[in-house]
């Protein structure tokens, strides 16, 4: 690969010849075509990463394109991943750039991380960052993390070099939160989380400056303050390659209307949560007394699982399997869609 | 004592700080202040004091000029 295009940064002494040849050999997975994975492709590609994966199963919409500054209105409808590269591998035909058209899932994240040397998270779902995070700590990879909220925006390196990871930070996903299509966004905002991102990568792959480990940067864009809150490294020896398996296969998901007559419908909020439901095959046990009242459930029938969000079905489901059911199922409604589609009670 | 809201927790506040005073104050009575002022649940709230984030099990006690910071995890991207 000729140097000439890269010698304004290979003159910095912190990178020089020896620095631009690491970059080159690098591979950096990008997961996320959106917001965040727009603002960082065009920067890693420019310096010269080697090779670029970046995974993305979602199309070019019009509310993309005030941020997803690579995408055209004649991209709307296409896969933003495919988009995204063909664009940049015009731009530096001397790179790599590797699209899966595909959303990261417990199935594919261990095999493609181990593909590649640091991951970056360019997501907009919190549960998806706990995926990213257990497969990078499954397979040895550290990650560099931005969100967004309005505003202000958050960025740390996870798991590199014994360093903390997401679940030192936060141990438990919250129970709501709203991403950038919910709460808004200004371009600006997202670019500024994305460079972070990349400048994280950077120092990281070149071994210089002070990586943002053990530590989250919280900026604030519209007073400029930066805030920085460090946490302790907790042992995360209970992630294995087994934990990880039963955390993230695939879980079944159906339709209230597709369930089958002789299945049962188990809801597991606690009792007192509204809307209070009745139908016919109605159960309810608190997901807190589920393991002592088993003799309740038969194995021999279908069970249609359904919480109040769908994050204690999910954890109901796995005890459920744990315990050699069989016919488990997760509602792909819960409880307030469910109660537009039967009779309500008054409580 | 300082209290910094930031992301969501600021705008369910209507502020980004506070000054208040916990009678024998620690993190658990702040938990219990901001529950029962904002209805912040502790689960999906995390508490930093003096720019360290701190377990919410421990019992730690807390002084007037202790700078807290009240977070949360950001979704978007």
């Amino acid at each position: 690969m000729s140097h000439e295009k890269y010698i304004r940064q290979i003159a910095l002494p912190q990178v020089g010849h020896a620095g631009q040849e690491k970059l080159g050999r690098s591979r950096v997975l990008v997961v996320g075509a959106g917001g965040l994975g727009n603002a960082v492709l065009p920067y890693l590609a420019s310096a010269g990463i080697g090779s670029i994966g970046v995974i993305d199963g979602d199309r070019v919409s019009l509310s993309n394109l005030h941020r997803q500054v690579l995408f055209a209105e004649s991209d709307i409808g296409e896969l933003k991943a495919a988009v995204a590269c063909k664009k940049l591998s015009k731009q530096f035909p001397e790179i790599t750039l590797i699209p899966y058209n595909d959303f990261l899932s417990g199935e594919n994240a261990l095999t493609l991380f181990a593909e590649y040397d640091i991951i970056l998270d360019a997501t907009d779902a919190i549960d998806i960052r706990y995926l990213i995070n257990d497969a990078c700590i499954v397979t040895g990879k550290p990650f560099v993390h931005a969100s967004i909220y309005r505003f202000q925006f958050q960025v740390a390196l996870f798991n590199a070099k014994n360093s903390g990871t997401y679940r030192c930070l936060y141990p438990t996903a919250p129970k709501t939160t709203q991403s950038c299509e919910e709460a808004g966004v200004m371009p600006s905002t997202v670019a500024m989380a994305g460079l972070y991102e990349v400048n994280e990568v950077f120092k990281y792959l070149l071994g210089i400056g002070k990586s943002q480990v053990n530590s989250l940067s919280l900026v604030d864009t519209l007073s400029n303050e930066q805030n920085h809150f460090s946490f302790e490294r907790k042992n995360q020896e209970h992630i294995t390659r087994a934990f990880f398996e039963k955390e993230y296969q695939r879980i079944e998901h159906v339709a209230f209307a597709k369930a089958e007559k002789e299945g049962y419908f188990l809801d597991v909020r606690e009792f007192g949560e509204q809307p209070k439901l009745v139908f016919e095959n109605y159960v309810q046990i608190p997901l807190s007394e589920l393991e002592n009242q088993l003799d309740l459930l038969s194995v021999n029938h279908p069970i249609y699982l359904f919480c109040q969000t769908g994050v204690r079905s999910k954890k109901a489901y796995r005890l459920l399997q744990d315990k050699g059911y069989g016919k488990l199922f997760c509602l792909a409604e819960n409880a307030p869609e469910i109660e537009a589609k039967t009779i309500k009670i008054e409580s | 004592m300082k209290v910094n809201y930031f992301g969501e927790i600021a705008d369910i506040t209507g502020k980004t700080a506070d000054d208040i005073v916990l009678n024998n104050a620690s993190v658990s009575a702040l938990l219990a202040y901001l529950a029962s002022t904002y209805n912040l649940l502790s689960d999906d709230i995390h508490i930093a004091v003096n720019h360290q984030l701190v377990s919410k099990e421990k019992e730690i006690q807390l002084t007037e000029t202790d700078e807290i910071a009240v977070l949360s995890p950001f979704a978007g991207g």
